[in-house]
């Protein structure tokens, strides 16, 4: 069946001396893997190599799940272009790609999740500081988070859901109990680990994070990276190239 | 293996048909030219595979290929040592010196990063340029890795790290190519252009 479709390319291998075989994140049709036959070729209909961050209109024909699709069209648009101009935001797109790769199943649609990711990638090539890459990676962290059903537990005890309140004087981050945990709870998870108040607070409180100092925002999105880490069952490839900016 | 050739036949041609761009069928008609041909032609082809693996190897300045300790690029007097084009990989070269507008030397990386494929810095001969340049007194350096994603971020990195050395730092140019139209050019293409537009002197 020849579908039709809006995606962003994701990963990309090479399988011929021509062909690519190439992953798409697709607004309506969710993960797919396909394969570019003579994509590489100079004259292809795809408008030459594809490559990660590609974005535009697919159309292909869907295969069973654990098939193959086959690409035949793919009109490349224009507006990413800028996300090689800056380091960080370079690294950030691709952190953002290998999160989609490893946590969305395929054939998993999310409309919503897909116009985030678009969204990210847009506003991380404008981003004027790295404080500013960072918040908008954070943002993009906790919205793949909930669109696949894990987003954590920030404003309250992820175990007694007891409120946070700013005058908690110890606050614990848990991967196991997806969430801030209180004093109270925290010998119930060996996991734990002490976050400042500050970070606590833009946890707490996720409008604040472009606010946050540069510090601040380096301890969550290193709370987020554990986070994802454990979820993921191994540490993200792109993490060290993030937090050892 | 098939059972009408002999041992020494599809060895040979299992031999051909691992070359880029070589079906089985390539491979059998290359194994019975070289079983046709006589033999000081076949033993001249193996002699070249032999020597291009026993005599080429590395330039020790720019990672170029080279038959003697230093290449015949960087031994030339005539070019502009003071300004070095760093490529992805020798092959590159060949085509940048096909033009015959390149009067410096180069560097060869040894492929792009690419972090998602676990090809990190240390990978390549990074290190080594950055060497060069504290060593030597080079005035420019012209990022002339490929017009892509992985290409732009190895630039940005290689950047990052010679900036602080005060070194000026240029990258080849992208957009329209010569001689094409508007038009028929993408949307991917014409951005480039559009951003990378010049004044006109």
């Amino acid at each position: 069946m020849l579908t039709k479709d809006t995606a962003i390319c994701i990963r990309c291998v090479d399988y011929s001396e021509t062909s690519q075989i190439v992953t798409f994140f697709a607004r309506q049709s969710g993960k797919i893997s396909a394969i570019a036959k003579g994509s590489k070729r100079a004259k292809s209909s795809f408008e030459g190599a594809i490559e990660i961050f590609s974005f535009g209109d697919i159309m292909f024909h869907a295969s069973q799940e654990d098939k193959l699709s086959t690409l035949t069209e793919f009109q490349q648009k224009s507006g990413l272009s800028g996300l090689s101009r800056n380091y960080l935001c370079y690294n950030s797109s691709l952190f953002a790609c290998e999160l989609v790769t490893n946590l969305v199943d395929e054939h998993d649609p999310h409309p919503q999740l897909f116009d985030d990711f678009v969204q990210f990638l847009k506003d991380v090539q404008t981003a004027a500081s790295q404080n500013e890459t960072i918040s908008l990676l954070i943002y993009f962290q906790l919205s793949l988070l909930r669109e696949i059903g894990l987003q954590p537990v920030l404003n309250e005890c992820a175990n007694c859901k007891n409120k946070y309140d700013q005058k908690w004087f110890d606050v614990y981050f848990s991967n196991s109990a997806n969430g801030i945990i209180c004093k109270d709870c925290d010998m119930s998870f060996p996991d734990k680990a002490k976050i400042t108040r500050q970070a606590a607070y833009c946890l707490a409180n996720l409008k604040n994070i472009p606010k946050a100092n540069e510090q601040t925002l380096n301890q969550v999105e290193r709370i987020i990276i554990n986070l994802l880490a454990s979820h993921m069952q191994k540490m993200p490839k792109m993490a060290k190239y993030i937090l050892g900016k | 293996m098939s059972d009408i050739y002999t041992e020494t036949l599809n060895k040979l041609i299992e031999e051909f048909a691992k070359l880029p761009g070589i079906g089985p069928k390539t491979a059998e008609r290359l194994a019975f030219h070289i079983l046709n041909v006589d033999s000081a032609s076949a033993m001249a082809l193996a002699q070249a595979i032999n020597d291009v693996k026993t005599k080429i190897h590395s330039c020790k300045i720019c990672y170029n290929f080279s038959e003697e300790t230093v290449c015949n690029i960087c031994s030339d007097s005539r070019r502009d040592q003071s300004i070095i084009c760093v490529v992805e990989h020798p092959r590159d070269i060949i085509s940048l010196e096909k033009t015959g507008s390149c009067k410096w030397v180069y560097h060869v990386l040894g492929g792009h990063i690419a972090p998602l494929e676990e090809i990190e810095p240390s990978d390549l001969t990074i290190d080594q340029l950055i060497e060069r340049v504290r060593k030597d007194s080079i005035s420019e350096i012209v990022m002339a890795t490929n017009p892509n994603i992985a290409g732009d971020g190895t630039a940005l990195y290689i950047s990052s790290l010679l900036r602080p050395m005060g070194v000026k730092i240029t990258r080849l140019a992208r957009g329209l190519p010569s001689g094409s139209t508007i038009e028929y050019s993408s949307d991917k293409i014409l951005t480039e252009a559009i951003l990378g537009r010049q004044q006109i002197e």
